[in-house]
C-alpha cells in the first residue's frame, strides 16, 4: 500500500467538512473520488498535500506519517496554474528548481520528457501561447517532476471540451502506465471516473464521508469501446444507485 | 499588415492634431490676434530654442541628474517599503494612512522648507523628487504584491516552497504589471519635480533658468524651456515603456 489515511476529519469554524476518511491507494493504481460539489473533496486534497492540518487522523505514505507536511505530495487542479510569466520549460522545471536543482540541469531533465507528453518544441513558449489540452499536459508533467510516484488530480480535465477531453483521457491512461504513477482523481463526471479508475470512492453526506467503494474490473489501458460496454453500464448503474438517483 | 497600417494612420492623426494646434497658434500670432509680448509664436520659440541651445543643455543636465538621483533613491525606498508592507501587516496598517496623508500635502508648500533646511545645493531638490516619486511606485507595487493568485501560492506551498521562493517565483513577477504604470507616472513626475524644486533657488537647472528668463521677460525663451521639459518628460516615459516591455516579455505573446 502506497498511501493510506486513517480516520481523517477536518472542520472549519466549527462546521465539520469531512469525517472519518479512510482511503487507500496502491502502487500503479488510479483511484477515482466522486462526489457532488462542496462535499469536501478538495479539502481532502489540501490535507493530503499538507496545506491543511487535520483535526484528527493520520496520513501515511509507505507507512510513514506525513500528516501536515508540504513538499511531499503535490496536486494538480482544474486550473492548470502554469505561471504566465515563465516559459513552459521553466514552468515544468519549477518543482525541480524549488528542490534546489540548478536551472540548467532541470531544463535538461524537462527537455527529455517533453516528447512523451506531446510538448516537444513548446519549451520556449509562454503558457498563453498553448492550447488548453497542452497546458493540462504541461501541468501534469510538472506534477510528475514534483513526485513521480503519486499525483493528486483535482478535476484536471473538466475545463476542456469533450473531444479534447476524450483524447486526453486515452493519452492519460497510456502515459500513467508507462511512468508507473499512482493517482487519486477527483471528478464530477461519472463516465470519466469509470473510464479512468481502477477503483472509485463515492463521497457524500455532510460532513463528507466515503460512503461506497466500487471496483472497476477492466484492465488498463482501455479504449473508447469500453465506455459502451455492458460492464461500463453496470458500474454506472451501481454508482447512480449509490448517489441516490 | 492591416493592423500595422492602422497603427501608422493612428499615429498620423495624433501628429496632425499637434501640427494643427501649432499652425493655429502661429497664425494667431502672425495676424496679430495675440500680442507678441504676451504669447510668442512657435517660430519665435523655435528660434529662441536654437539660440540658447547650449545653455539649455547645460541646465537640462543638472535637472536630469537631480531627477535620476531622486527617482533612483525614491524607487529603492518605495520597493523596500512596499515589500515590507506586503510582508508585515502591522507595517501596512501603520504606514498606509501616513502615505495617503503625505500625498495630500501640497508639494509647493514643502519646497521652500526643504530649501531652508537643505540650502541651495542639489540635496533639497533630490529630496523633493523622492517625495513626489515615492507614492505612485509604492501603491502600484503593493497592489501587485497583494493581488498575487492564492491558488498559485498554494501550489508552490504544496511543492514545499519557502516564503522567499514564493516571493521570487510568483509575487514579484506577478506584481510587475501593476508596478509599471505607477513607475511611469513617477518618471514623468521626477523631471517636473526637479523644475519645481529649482524655482526656489539654485545655481543651475531648467527651473532656475526658467525663473531667470521670466524675470527678464524673455517669454520666447521661457516657452523654449517648457517645450524642452515636455520633450524630456515624454522621452523618459517612452524609455520606461521600453523597460516595461523588456521586463515582461510574456505580455503581447498570445496564441495566434
Amino acid at each position: 500500500m502506497l498511501l493510506e489515511t486513517q480516520n481523517l476529519s477536518k472542520s472549519f469554524d466549527g462546521v465539520k467538512i469531512i469525517e472519518d476518511i479512510n482511503l487507500t491507494l496502491n502502487n500503479n493504481e488510479i483511484v477515482g473520488l466522486l462526489g457532488v460539489s462542496g462535499v469536501g473533496k478538495s479539502t481532502l486534497f489540501n490535507l493530503l498535500s499538507g496545506l491543511l492540518l487535520p483535526d484528527s487522523g493520520k496520513i501515511l505514505l509507505n507507512g510513514q506519517d506525513i500528516t501536515g507536511k508540504t513538499g511531499i505530495i503535490s496536486y494538480m487542479q482544474q486550473k492548470d496554474l502554469l505561471l504566465p510569466h515563465k516559459k513552459i520549460a521553466d514552468n515544468i522545471a519549477l518543482p525541480l528548481v524549488l528542490k534546489g536543482i540548478k536551472r540548467k540541469k532541470a531544463h535538461e531533465m524537462v527537455l527529455k520528457k517533453l516528447p512523451e507528453f506531446g510538448l516537444e518544441g513548446t519549451e520556449h513558449k509562454y503558457p498563453d501561447q498553448l492550447s488548453g489540452g497542452m497546458r493540462q499536459r504541461a501541468a501534469l508533467l510538472r506534477t510528475f517532476f514534483f513526485n513521480s510516484r503519486i499525483s493528486l488530480l483535482d478535476e484536471p480535465f473538466s475545463s476542456l471540451d469533450t473531444i479534447t477531453k476524450t483524447q486526453l483521457h486515452l493519452w492519460f491512461l497510456s502515459i500513467i502506465s508507462k511512468i508507473n504513477m499512482s493517482c487519486i482523481l477527483i471528478t464530477h463526471d461519472i463516465d470519466e471516473a469509470i473510464f479512468l479508475s481502477d477503483r472509485i470512492y463515492i463521497m457524500s453526506g455532510s460532513p463528507g464521508r466515503l460512503t461506497s467503494e466500487i471496483t472497476v474490473g477492466a484492465s488498463r489501458p482501455r479504449d473508447t469501446g469500453f465506455t459502451t460496454s455492458e460492464e461500463f453500464m453496470r458500474i454506472k448503474k451501481e454508482i447512480l444507485c449509490c448517489l441516490h438517483f | 499588415m492591416k493592423k500595422r497600417f492602422q497603427n501608422i494612420t493612428n499615429k498620423l492623426f495624433s501628429l496632425a492634431g499637434i501640427g494643427l494646434l501649432l499652425l493655429v497658434w502661429q497664425l494667431m500670432c502672425s495676424f496679430g490676434i495675440i500680442a507678441d509680448y504676451l504669447l510668442p509664436s512657435p517660430l519665435k520659440v523655435a528660434k529662441a530654442f536654437a539660440k540658447s541651445f547650449g545653455e539649455l543643455m547645460q541646465h537640462a543636465k543638472t535637472s536630469l541628474l537631480e531627477s535620476f538621483f531622486g527617482l533612483t533613491i525614491g524607487l529603492i525606498l518605495a520597493c523596500v517599503l512596499a515589500v515590507a508592507m506586503d510582508r508585515f501587516n502591522i507595517i501596512h496598517r501603520m504606514v498606509y494612512p501616513l502615505l495617503v496623508i503625505s500625498q495630500a500635502v501640497p508639494v509647493v508648500a514643502i519646497a521652500p522648507l526643504l530649501v531652508l533646511w537643505g540650502g541651495y545645493g542639489i540635496a533639497p531638490k533630490v529630496v523633493l523628487i523622492i517625495i513626489v516619486c515615492f507614492f505612485p511606485i509604492v501603491i502600484g507595487l503593493l497592489d501587485g504584491l497583494r493581488s498575487a493568485d492564492k491558488d498559485q501560492i498554494n501550489l508552490l506551498r504544496a511543492m514545499g516552497a519557502n516564503r522567499w521562493q514564493i516571493f521570487w517565483h510568483i509575487k514579484l513577477p506577478g506584481a510587475l504589471p501593476s508596478f509599471f504604470p505607477g513607475f511611469k507616472v513617477s518618471v514623468s513626475f521626477s523631471i517636473v519635480g526637479a523644475v519645481i524644486a529649482e524655482w526656489l533657488g539654485g545655481n543651475s537647472g531648467l527651473g532656475v533658468y526658467m525663473t531667470r528668463v521670466r524675470k527678464s521677460y524673455s517669454y520666447d525663451k521661457m516657452f523654449a524651456v517648457i517645450f524642452l521639459v515636455v520633450a524630456i518628460s515624454l522621452i523618459l516615459v517612452w524609455l520606461a515603456g521600453l523597460l516595461e516591455k523588456l521586463c515582461m516579455p510574456w505580455k503581447n505573446k498570445k496564441r495566434t
